[in-house]
């Protein structure tokens, strides 16, 4: 063990580590805090910077423009009522009538502090609890994995919002574009149709950037730009006191947040409300929710934080991504040629501690980023998106070019970003396409070395416990999403 | 009105897109071997299933879809200099992938730049011109120099070289 974590501490503690991380953190903060750019967007934008990088510095790159995004997005919920990200609306509820009252300073302190210490309790969470699972999941074979995919996707579409079928037809989708290629068994062409640059299938980057951001900008031309009021960064900081009386909601928060993060398919929204919904339950001042109440901004940034650590419990520990960012991510250590799940806590764990030194360390970043450059950052929010989105149309071209030196993949891109905008026109969640697009080579793989072990039976899938575990489950999403479907649309969380 | 409503548009797509899958696509894109131990293992069962879940779920959307109140996707004010300016947009971002191995990125990435910033309302000069070079040289320095990735400089070629 303590070798181990020599080895860990040796592989992590270079200056190129230290400063890739930091500069992950910065460049998350300002996207983050940028409205209309998401945190996806950005991490899967930095993704070609991490190609020629050694892979810890790769991911703790992803990881840190990861963690910035996800506190920068509150940032412009609370100065500008706009949310950077979809769970930071849940912070602008209380964070901007404090903002408007005059006391921003004291707002983006409590957001800072509240994110700060959900983070590190998440990062504690996924220390704790991935290795446990990941030997666990040490005893699975194909069918069970099978299963455990299967039951991923399920959940991971059934969550796509109140979209819920839309979500399953987005998987069904993304499942029959990771099929493009040459067989696995058979090593015979599928979907080719005489184009040389498909036998390898189509690159997870230029479909994922297709996907992610092009609609974004394309999008962005069919609308005008809005004008924000930006409120004045005025005001004293938040005082010990301040923090003392939400720590409790801090931690609370926190928890949920680890619980609903660990959940495939869940992510930070929801966790958001649900625990700025608890901190008002219990709070004395409930009334006060929603016109300005400190303990509102620290419950929704921790619910939301909570959540950031969690997602990489799933996926280091089973190789299934829980969210967008974290399948970014698991297309990362793709590229560097790992493969997260439990043999990977086997074979590599001197680069799972490695991370988890830098995940650590990314917190303690976040406090600095976050406490000395807010001035700095509610400055870039202003920059317009007529400059911003072409921009970031460049970054993209670049960006697909670089994965294989292939203009092809950039075209890919194109059309990927042609397909992104009329799934986002039709409502169309692209987050179950994207996650079965990683997960379906994983997922055919497993199905069809089960069939091989079974000699093309069937029942191979029902000859476990755990397999009969991920069916029952699997069986009660799809069970519970029909059932909603009857009972007419869910009340979204945040209505609640 | 059905024209109406997005649900069912949703739906039709995944419907004939499976449809297309399982009767044309499948046949004719999936190369079986001669010779298969289990038919459950062929190329094409697994993407099969999959055509199959895809076409019942867009039906149960159509069908789902006809209950529902419509919205206002399709009809009520279409925005025709909105949807112009996408089908600009659509055309630069085409015919920008399209000139990347001619002109090369650099000289190709600039006038996109200069295209789309001036569809999307900047009318500051210096800004126009200033970041549409300096931002596709920058990229090219990096991904060149730091990164070692070969990008194309297309007629800029003999120029760059010598940055």
């Amino acid at each position: 063990m303590l070798d181990t974590l020599s080895n860990a501490f040796v592989l992590f503690a270079t200056w190129n580590n230290v400063l890739v991380l930091f500069i992950g953190v910065i460049v998350g903060t300002f996207v983050g805090a940028i409205p209309g750019m998401t945190t996806p967007m950005a991490v899967a934008l930095s993704l070609p910077f991490t190609f020629t990088m050694p892979p810890v510095t790769g991911i703790l790159l992803l990881l840190g423009v990861y963690k910035g995004g996800i506190y920068g997005g509150s940032i412009t919920a609370i100065l500008i009522n706009a949310p950077g990200t979809p769970a930071a609306s849940c912070t602008a509820l209380d964070g901007y009538p404090l903002a408007k009252r005059g006391e921003a300073r004291r707002a983006l302190d409590m957001a800072l502090y509240a994110s700060c210490v959900a983070d590190f309790i998440s990062n504690l969470s996924l220390i704790l609890f991935a290795g446990v699972l990941a030997s666990f999941a040490l005893q699975f074979g194909p069918a069970e994995v099978f299963t455990l995919i299967l039951f991923s996707l399920t959940i991971i579409s059934g969550v796509s919002g109140d979209q819920l079928l839309k979500g399953f037809g987005s998987a069904c989708l993304g499942l029959i574009l990771a099929t493009v290629g040459l067989d696995l068994i058979y090593g015979t062409n599928r979907f080719v149709f005489g184009e040389f640059n498909l036998m390898n299938g189509l690159s997870f980057i230029p479909v994922l950037i297709g996907l992610f951001a092009l609609p974004e900008i394309i999008d962005y031309f069919m609308r005008t730009e809005a004008k924000h009021e930006q409120s004045p960064l005025a005001g004293a900081g938040a005082t010990l006191a301040d923090f003392m009386g939400s720590l409790k909601t801090i931690i609370r928060g926190s928890i949920i947040g680890v619980i609903l993060g660990a959940i495939p398919g869940i992510g930070g929204a929801p966790s958001a409300f649900l625990s700025y919904s608890e901190a008002r339950r219990n709070s004395k001042n409930k009334n006060n929710f929603g016109k300005g109440e400190l303990e509102g901004v620290a419950a929704a940034e921790a619910g939301n934080n909570g959540v950031a650590g969690a997602t990489l419990i799933p996926l280091l520990a089973l190789g299934i991504p829980g969210d967008i960012i974290t399948a970014i991510i698991l297309g990362a250590f793709m590229i560097h040629g790992l493969r997260p799940g439990p043999l990977m806590f086997q074979e590599n764990i001197d680069l799972i501690y490695a991370l988890f030194i830098g995940i650590m360390l990314s917190s303690m970043y976040l406090l600095v980023v976050g406490k000395f450059s807010i001035r700095l950052i509610s400055k870039i929010a202003d920059v317009p998106h007529r400059i911003l989105f072409p921009i970031v149309f460049v970054l993209c071209v670049f960006g697909a070019y670089a994965v294989n030196n292939s203009t092809f993949d950039v075209m890919v891109m194109m059309i990927m970003g042609l397909v992104g905008f009329a799934m986002l026109k039709l409502e169309i969640p692209a987050a179950p396409f994207l996650i079965a697009f990683i997960l379906g080579p994983m997922l055919e793989d497993n199905f069809r070395q089960s069939l091989l072990i079974s000699k093309g039976s069937l029942g191979i899938f029902f000859s476990s416990t755990i397999c009969w575990v991920f069916w029952t489950l699997t069986t009660l999403v799809i069970g519970l999403t029909i059932w909603s479907a009857i009972k007419g649309k869910p009340k979204p969380l945040a209505d609640a | 009105m059905l024209l109406r409503n997005r649900d069912f548009w949703s739906g039709l797509v995944f419907l004939l897109f499976g449809v297309v899958l399982i009767v044309f696509l499948i046949p004719s894109g999936i190369v079986e071997p001669k010779r298969i131990k289990f038919a459950v293992l062929s190329p094409s069962y697994y993407p099969r299933i999959i055509a199959i879940a895809m076409s019942l779920i867009g039906l149960a959307i159509c069908i789902g879809s006809l209950k529902g109140k419509d919205d206002d996707f399709v009809t009520s004010s279409i925005d025709l200099y909105a949807m112009g300016k996408v089908v600009t947009v659509f055309i630069v971002l085409f015919a920008t992938a399209y000139a990347l191995p001619h002109a090369g990125f650099v000289l190709a990435s600039a006038v996109a730049l200069v295209v789309l910033m001036a569809l999307a309302g900047e009318r500051n000069p210096f800004i126009v011109v200033g970041v549409s070079i300096i931002l596709p040289i920058v990229l090219y320095l990096f991904f060149t120099k730091l990164a070692s990735v070969p990008i194309p400089g297309g007629i800029l070629d003999p120029i760059l070289q010598r940055i």
